[in-house]
């Protein structure tokens, strides 16, 4: 027991914290101290984000959106821009926790802890964001999918912090759907979730982009049920080719929350959202 | 080290360690025992507490973030030994039983009503989902915020934070 706990002017005094010894970056803080609180880790310094990422939360530019990496869940859930351009990011943010969590709980956050059930990443998967790094050595820009290893596990370099997520506007007519299914409404982790954005022209679908969350180590985009989508119409007929596509494109757990088997069934059952939507 | 806030309109400057919990800062340190915590690890919504006019919990907050801030517990609602017309509905409608989660409600309903003085009891419902009440099933704690805003209106009243 017993942290540092220092909160950085800007990025200089930063990068030399980061420099001098072992640290844990903060946001939000809802992940990092429910950590230090049930002892699942034990960190000596933590280094506070707050103060050095600066400039505006959300950023409306002609073709895409830049969200700063401490935008809170609420800030993206209340925002205008946002529940008209990505109603999708939007939903995903308000369902996540209460109020008084929603204020203090950034996607930035979100992101770095890389939870296989994270409810925005499952927007941001399907919304193809992208995101800013930066170091002292300067910055680099990547894929989310890239960015995001394994459960917990993130592309993130020592001295290095997530700066903001970029997300290109979709063009025309895009119809966005989200949907979380745990025991309970309020303030619960998924068993399964799923979202996806859908364009169709002339009654075919032009571009489809559907992402799970919770049924794999990580976020799937499955590409097989995408690609086979493109161009069909969206009637209950590709429903049992898509299912099975589906099938073998995630890889769920059994554990607290759910069995592979239910979770699977859910997966696949929740396409059947993507028709009736 | 050394912070500064203000709470309920007091400034302290005080020496803490940065490992001390902002709940622990106002019960112990400050003796506002108004502010509960319950479960320890932001789910059952007992010891929120307003910083800088938005609700947030305590107890996944360390004394360092809020220095330079304005920080609001139940203990600052009363004017001159009177209630806040919030904290009346809760005793008018019988939304206090134990009342060990009354003041997380309180300030969480707060932020609503400066927002909205007239919501609907599905916002309201939607909006304490966060806090977690063992006794009173809810519909109490629903009736009190709505007439709190009742009130309010007739009053021609506004909540600032």
């Amino acid at each position: 027991m017993g942290f540092e706990l220092l909160v950085p002017e800007n990025k200089d005094e930063l990068f030399t914290l980061m420099a001098e010894s072992n640290y844990y970056l903060l946001a939000g803080g809802t992940d990092l101290f429910v950590k230090i609180e049930k002892d699942l880790i034990n960190p000596d310094r933590i280094l506070d984000l707050t103060n050095v990422i600066e400039g505006p939360k959300l950023e409306d530019k002609a073709d895409k959106v830049r969200i700063s990496a401490t935008a809170t869940h609420g800030e993206l859930a209340g925002s205008p821009l946002i529940n008209r351009e990505f109603p999708l990011l939007a939903e995903s943010a308000e369902s996540v926790g209460g109020v008084q969590l929603r204020n203090m709980a950034t996607v930035g956050g979100n992101i770095c802890n890389a939870s296989p059930s994270a409810d925005t990443l499952i927007a941001l998967y399907a919304l193809d964001a992208s995101l800013k790094l930066e170091s002292r050595n300067g910055s680099r820009t990547l894929p989310i999918d890239e960015f995001i290893k394994s459960p917990g596990e993130t592309d993130l370099g020592r001295g290095e912090f997530l700066k903001s997520i970029t997300i290109p506007k979709l063009s025309g007519n895009y119809r966005h759907f989200f949907n979380k299914v745990g025991r309970r409404n309020a303030l619960d982790i998924s068993v399964c979730s799923m979202g996806f954005v859908l364009k169709e022209t002339d009654g075919k679908i032009e571009d489809i982009r559907i992402s799970f969350g919770a049924v794999a180590p990580k976020i799937v985009r499955p590409d097989s049920v995408e690609n086979y989508l493109k161009g069909k119409k969206l009637t209950r007929k590709v429903l049992p080719e898509a299912k099975d596509l589906l099938k073998n494109e995630i890889s769920p757990i059994s554990d607290i929350r759910g069995s592979a088997e239910y979770r699977k069934q859910v997966a696949v059952r929740s396409l059947e959202e993507v028709v009736n939507s | 080290m050394n912070i500064k806030v203000t709470v309920n309109g007091e400034e302290y400057e005080r020496e803490v360690r940065p490992d001390r919990r902002l709940i622990d800062f106002l019960r112990e340190d400050l003796g506002l025992t108004g502010v509960k915590e319950g479960c320890g690890v932001g789910e059952c919504g007992s010891c929120t507490v307003l910083i800088d006019g938005e609700s947030h919990l305590s107890c996944l907050t360390y004394t360092p973030q809020v220095n330079g801030s304005e920080i609001k517990t139940i203990e600052g609602l009363e004017e001159d030994g009177q209630l806040h017309p919030l904290q009346e509905a809760f005793v008018e409608t019988g939304g206090v039983q134990c009342g060990f989660c009354t003041p997380g409600f309180i300030m969480v309903g707060l932020e609503l009503l400066e927002k909205n003085l007239n919501p609907s009891r599905q916002e309201i419902r939607k909006w304490i989902e966060g806090n977690i009440c063992r006794c009173t099933g809810y519909s109490k704690i629903v009736d009190a915020i709505e007439l709190a805003g009742k009130k309010l209106r007739e009053e021609g009243k506004k909540i600032e934070l």
